[in-house]
């Protein structure tokens, strides 16, 4: 078919570097069969070996080429032309100058092959959602996920457990895209071991309330999304801790995680009386006691009565002696390729709370000044047991059905001690008060809603429908012994009564929204919302008698107690438009109305009264992205705020008799408007971030106080109407990567608040504003080192009008520094230190410098070095004193109560892992890297 | 009778076989990268599908090359069609638009030398090198692309990262997209499997070209092409692995 020629020559491919050693090649093609031209057939030069290409050129108008190349050797020549057949030959260059003579070219023919594209591996960084890849950052074998997010760009972790990621508070932490426990930042991120994590994902999401009626309410929620990895998920691993402290202080801890695929079963129980354990697992649920409700944006929030003491919600804030035992059960899974899941978890907690608080409030009048001093002491106990199931159930691949099923049954207990004296300025006594309260209380609480999510082949379009039904239920038990003197009509009142408290709710709704595209760039989105709320309340009070059964008569106190029956129907509707003129600018123009009813029933005098409002709440937003990592927004929101019922006529209570509140029947809406701006710059090579936001507010009708003070020392109060009442702030935040490890975060925040009131019958204006700049440095260097320091002074000013010679202005400084440095021998030592340094504003003015100082050294042991033994010992200079002060309006207050103070702890930790290894079934996937 | 036709079609090819060869002319290629495939080979394809039930099979953005013997200018073809002006999450999130999504390359054939205007997240760069060179392994594969029978090429980049790519020799340039040039004829299709990122021509047209001068953004730091990478590669230091699955994106 064709000769194969051998020739041997000498040239070159690179003159200058090897002009001695070089190869040419040269040749001369010919179409033997036609006679045709041969002109620009391409000659290219192939190493035999491997097939690489090593020259090529083309053939010139006679069909004649030379080539050159740097080495002898087995060589493949490729000619192509279009008319003509490849031809492949096979030449051995040996000599410095080959010449292949006349090469034919004939017919063609070629072989096609379709491509297959074959991935392994998959990109990492994406836009606005940046994935971290868990294992580049170093982290110690058995730390929590918290120490791993620490060591990220761009992330943040305060000491409470907090996070921020690029300047924004992360509200929301998944698991491979499902709660796990909680979806609460703070949790998730201590009860999962850094190296189970495969990658970290930050993005923003919509709030619940947008994803579920699909209108965007400007809110993005900083989400972190673990995802695990496949070995994490065929085995088991958790930890065991142990510790002991003098005096008497225990910390016990217990977790395992046990996952297999997409089941993951999770335990936790944790005992403790430190402020580190137990109680930062916050139980966040409210528990409907009665008293207020209100109704704003077409949800009803029951809150707790005025008598708070049930609503402990066993989270610690450095007051009292704490004790907690809690204890959890995770169960996660998913079926039929994900299309339908489950996640369930139970809780279980127990806190104890002793408190002892004194305080000192200063206020401030227009003609007189007088201090009131109170001294507190508190008993809790709380037993609370929490179920919780989420159920979703893809339909099809357009339509989701959600099925939220929560509940839980409680009991509180708690006594109270309460003695206050109030004085004048010159020592002269006002008031007097002794109080004594004890109750125990049972709730019961049910909810359930089901969500329907349709979206159609159409773009934009959407559908959903939610229907939601929830049940409480609130018993109390107690009494309430008190005396009171006023020194200025010399008359002393005493309280002995017994108290019955029954609260139940029941609300259903009823929620749709639709969302249709108009045009390509607009859309019209549809709301509407139906609620009905019932409520009874019963509040029994029983005069002590002496010779009575039981010690109370069975007779009402029929000034103090009381039965209502609410009932509420809220109607609201909505209409949008959205607006995309292109993939920068994101437009929403939109306004509801709701229409609220309140019947209120008073069963023990068989009256009924009637509110009726109409709330408007119109809200536009601009967005307009810069670049995907910048944004300038602006947002207005318009809101209604209808009076609450305790406003218009609050139930009679003699909890505290020294505080007294009248109602105002014709109370009207006040009007919010509210005005945001906000900026945002991530760089994400130089790491650098630039944050800030203005906002602005003006309230129309505002709902404020009213109160009078008596010679005695007594408080009434009741709401009115006033204008003028506004608020601004600004806040701001740069963060940078200085050099390598480390990064520094500067931030500022001013802010400034007018408010309207009155005092004594006298117009009064307070002005506060604040000002608090802020520097934070990090560094970390691998596993070995890690410092943390911030700085951040504040300034406070507050002025009231009607005491302008009065002015509460001062300085504070709170300094904090954080290190661990990992020793030699499988040592390592941690500090912490925090400085608090406060203006002083009279000489009496005591503690205003506190230095709080922790410190702790481990070891780690076995080969593994899974066994950590650890002395910790906390407040080493024992300055804690459960100091805090608050100025407001015309007060300044100070109290300091009971804490936990300076102790040692010894501890022992055990971080057990075992992995089930490769278990995974043919046909999944292993991601190979 | 069939003698005397052939004699006749090879009298007249001469005349069409010059006229088979390109020497100048613009060609528009099509980027498209399979982003569900991306999403799917990565594992939080789960918590992806969780967002979004449509997620987009690829995304696409047009480029233009324009070229003759001397020189060409590859840029970023932006369009006005509503396709584009879509927001879809996944596309805004994951498609990459913040790594080297609208480059422009500017190369001149006959001194050897490139300028590449890129922009990598808040920076601009404009990189000014000669040209790079690629060790291209030929293979027996050829497809058709845009009507022209391409031959396959094989190369890796950054030590592993393989690119296929697909050269015609009927276009006498030795170009193609990005910085792809080196083989004995203009490359159409490009395909970069560990990026799921493939370049394909959808259409050659054979004209004078008209070329307009790069738009290089304020702020532009001009680099070679090693200053480059090691700006970036310190930059991104702290990121550990995936910082090289951007490097590669980046370095094409």
């Amino acid at each position: 078919m064709h000769k194969i020629i051998y020739l041997f020559l000498t040239l070159c491919l690179s003159p200058a570097l090897f002009a001695q050693t070089s190869y040419s090649l040269s040749g001369t093609l010919k179409d033997t069969l036609n006679f045709g031209y041969t002109q620009y057939t391409s000659v290219s030069l192939l190493k035999a070996s491997d097939s690489v290409l090593q020259a090529f050129t083309r053939a010139d108008t006679g069909g004649h080429f030379t080539l050159r190349t740097g080495s002898p050797g087995h060589y493949i020549l490729l000619f192509e032309h279009p008319r003509f057949a490849t031809f492949v030959d096979d030449i051995n260059i040996t000599a410095a100058d080959t010449d292949l003579g006349v090469i034919p070219m004939i017919s063609k023919s070629s072989l096609l092959k379709e491509v297959v594209i074959v991935g392994k591996n998959a990109i990492s960084i994406k836009g606005d959602t940046i994935e971290y890849v868990a294992d580049s950052f170093k982290t110690g074998q058995y730390e929590n996920v918290e120490a791993l997010l620490k060591k990220l760009p761009g992330l943040e972790v305060n000491r409470d457990g907090s996070i921020k990621a690029y300047g924004k508070e992360v509200k929301k932490m998944l698991v491979d895209g499902d709660e796990f426990f909680s979806d609460d930042p703070a949790q998730v991120s201590k009860m999962l071991r850094a190296s189970t994590v495969q990658s970290v994902q930050v993005y923003d999401s919509k709030s619940k309330q947008a994803e579920q009626t699909g209108i965007d309410d400007g809110e993005s929620i900083k989400t972190i999304n673990l995802k695990l990895k496949d070995d994490a998920k065929h085995g088991y691993f958790g930890k065991i801790a142990a510790g002991g402290g003098l005096p008497d202080y225990w910390q016990n801890e217990a977790m395992i995680n046990a996952f297999n695929k997409k089941r993951k079963l999770s335990a936790y129980a944790i005992m403790s009386n430190t402020e580190q354990g137990g109680l930062g697992w916050q139980e966040r649920r409210d528990y409907g006691s009665g008293g207020n409700i209100s109704y704003n944006d077409g949800n009803v929030t029951v809150t707790n009565g005025s008598n708070d003491m049930y609503g402990f919600d066993g989270s610690y804030h450095g007051q009292g002696l704490p004790k907690s035992w809690q204890g959890g059960l995770h169960y996660g899974n998913s079926w039929w390729g994900d299309t339908l899941s489950l996640n369930g978890s139970y809780s279980f907690n127990r806190n104890d709370a002793y408190a002892l608080n004194n305080s000192v409030t200063q206020y401030i009048l227009p003609d007189t000044q007088y201090f009131n001093y109170d001294h507190a002491e508190s008993k809790r106990n709380s037993i609370n047991h929490n179920v919780s199931f989420h159920t979703k159930y893809k339909i099809d691949s357009l339509s989701t059905l959600d099925l939220d099923i929560n509940g839980g049954i409680g009991a509180n207990r708690g006594n109270n001690f309460q003695q206050s004296t109030a004085q004048t300025s010159t020592g002269d006594m006002i008031n007097e008060n002794h109080q004594s309260q004890r109750s125990s209380g049972d709730n019961q609480r049910l909810g359930l809603s089901l969500q329907y999510n349709k979206k159609f082949r159409k773009k934009g379009r959407s559908f959903s429908a939610s229907l939601s039904e929830n049940l409480n239920h609130f018993a109390s038990e107690g009494t309430l012994q008190s005396e009171y003197h006023l020194y200025a009509l010399d008359s002393t009142k005493t309280i002995d009564q017994r108290k019955a408290n029954e609260n139940k709710s029941q609300d259903a709704g009823l929620g749709l929204s639709y969302t249709e595209p108009l045009a390509q760039k607009l859309f019209l989105l549809l709301n509407y919302h139906f609620t009905v709320t019932d409520q009874q309340s019963h509040l029994q009070s029983f005069n002590h008698t002496p010779g009575s059964a039981g010690g109370y008569e069975d007779v009402l106190d029929s000034l103090y107690s009381s039965q209502y029956a609410y009932r509420i129907i809220g109607n609201r509707g909505g209409i949008g438009f959205k607006y995309n003129p292109s993939d920068r600018i994101n437009m929403t123009l939109g306004g509801d109305i709701a229409r609220t009813r309140y019947t209120q029933k008073d069963i023990l005098y068989d009256s009924i009264i009637n509110y009726s409002y109409l709330n408007f709440f119109p809200t536009f937003s601009f967005l307009y992205r810069k670049s995907r990592m910048s944004a300038l927004s602006f947002n207005y929101y318009g809101q209604s705020q209808q009076p609450e019922l305790s406003q218009l006529q609050p139930v009679h209570n003699n909890d505290d008799p020294l505080n007294v509140a009248i109602g105002n029947p014709d109370l009207k809406q006040a009007f919010r408007h509210r005005f945001r701006l906000f900026y945002n710059n991530y760089k994400v090579l130089n790491s650098q971030s630039i944050y800030a936001s203005a906002d602005f507010s003006l309230v129309q009708n505002a709902i404020t106080m009213k109160q009078n003070i008596d010679l005695s020392g007594r408080r009434t109060y009741q709401y009115v109407n006033v204008n003028g009442n506004y608020s601004g702030g600004f806040w701001g935040g740069f963060g940078k990567k200085i050099a390598g490890k480390l990064t520094g975060y500067l931030n500022a925040n001013i802010s400034y608040d007018h408010t309207n009131n009155f005092i004594n019958n006298l117009f009064n204006s307070n002005n506060t504003w604040s000002f608090s700049p802020g520097i934070n440095l990090n560094y970390y260097n691998d596993t070995i080192l890690s410092i943390g320091y911030s700085f951040s002074p504040a300034y406070n000013s507050t002025v009231s009008d009607i005491r302008t010679d009065i002015k509460t202005r001062y300085w504070n400084f709170t300094q904090s520094l954080d290190l661990s440095y990992q020793l030699p021998f499988h040592f390592k030592l941690g500090t912490n230190i925090d400085w608090h340094i406060r203006q002083q504003l009279s000489d009496d003015d005591h503690h205003n410098k506190v230095f709080l100082w922790n410190a702790w050294i481990g070891r780690s042991f076995l080969k593994n070095r899974s066994l950590v033994f650890k002395i910790y010992a906390n407040d080493i200079l024992n300055q804690n004193i459960g100091y805090s002060r608050i100025t407001s309006a015309n007060q300044i207050s100070e109290s300091n109560s009971n804490t936990i103070q300076r102790y040692i702890m010894l501890s022992l930790t055990w971080n057990f892992t075992h992995t089930g290894g490769n278990r995974l079934k043919s046909g999944e996937t292993i991601n190979i890297k | 009778m069939i003698y005397k036709l052939l004699f006749f079609l090879a009298l007249l090819f001469p005349l069409t076989a010059s006229a088979q060869f390109i020497t100048q002319g613009t060609i528009t290629y099509e980027r498209t990268f399979k982003i569900k495939r991306a999403l799917q080979w990565e594992d939080n394809y789960k918590w992806v599908k969780k967002f979004a039930t449509d997620i987009p099979k690829d995304v696409s953005a047009p480029f233009v090359l324009r070229f003759n013997k001397e020189k060409s200018t590859y840029k970023f073809q932006e369009t006005t069609s509503g396709k584009d002006a879509q927001t879809n999450w996944i596309v805004n999130n994951f498609a990459h638009k913040d790594v080297a999504y609208k480059n422009e390359v500017a190369t001149n054939y006959q001194t050897g030398m490139m300028e590449s205007i890129k922009k990598v997240f808040e920076k601009n760069f404009m990189i000014t090198d000669s040209l790079p060179r690629f060790k291209w392994k030929i293979e027996d594969e050829i497809r058709v692309i845009a009507g022209y029978p391409c031959r396959k090429a094989v190369t890796t980049i950054c030590d592993s990262v393989v690119v296929v790519a697909f050269y015609t020799d009927q276009i006498m340039v030795s170009g193609g997209p990005e910085s792809f040039n080196g083989l004995p004829g203009m490359i159409l299709g490009i395909a970069i499997p560990r990026l799921y990122t493939t370049w394909f021509a959808t259409d050659v047209s054979q004209n004078t070209p008209r070329f307009t001068p790069p738009d290089i953004p304020r702020k532009t730091h001009t680099v070679s092409r090693r200053e480059f990478y090691e700006e970036l590669r310190k930059d991104t230091k702290s990121w550990g692995n995936y910082a090289d699955k951007m490097l590669w994106r980046v370095t094409l």
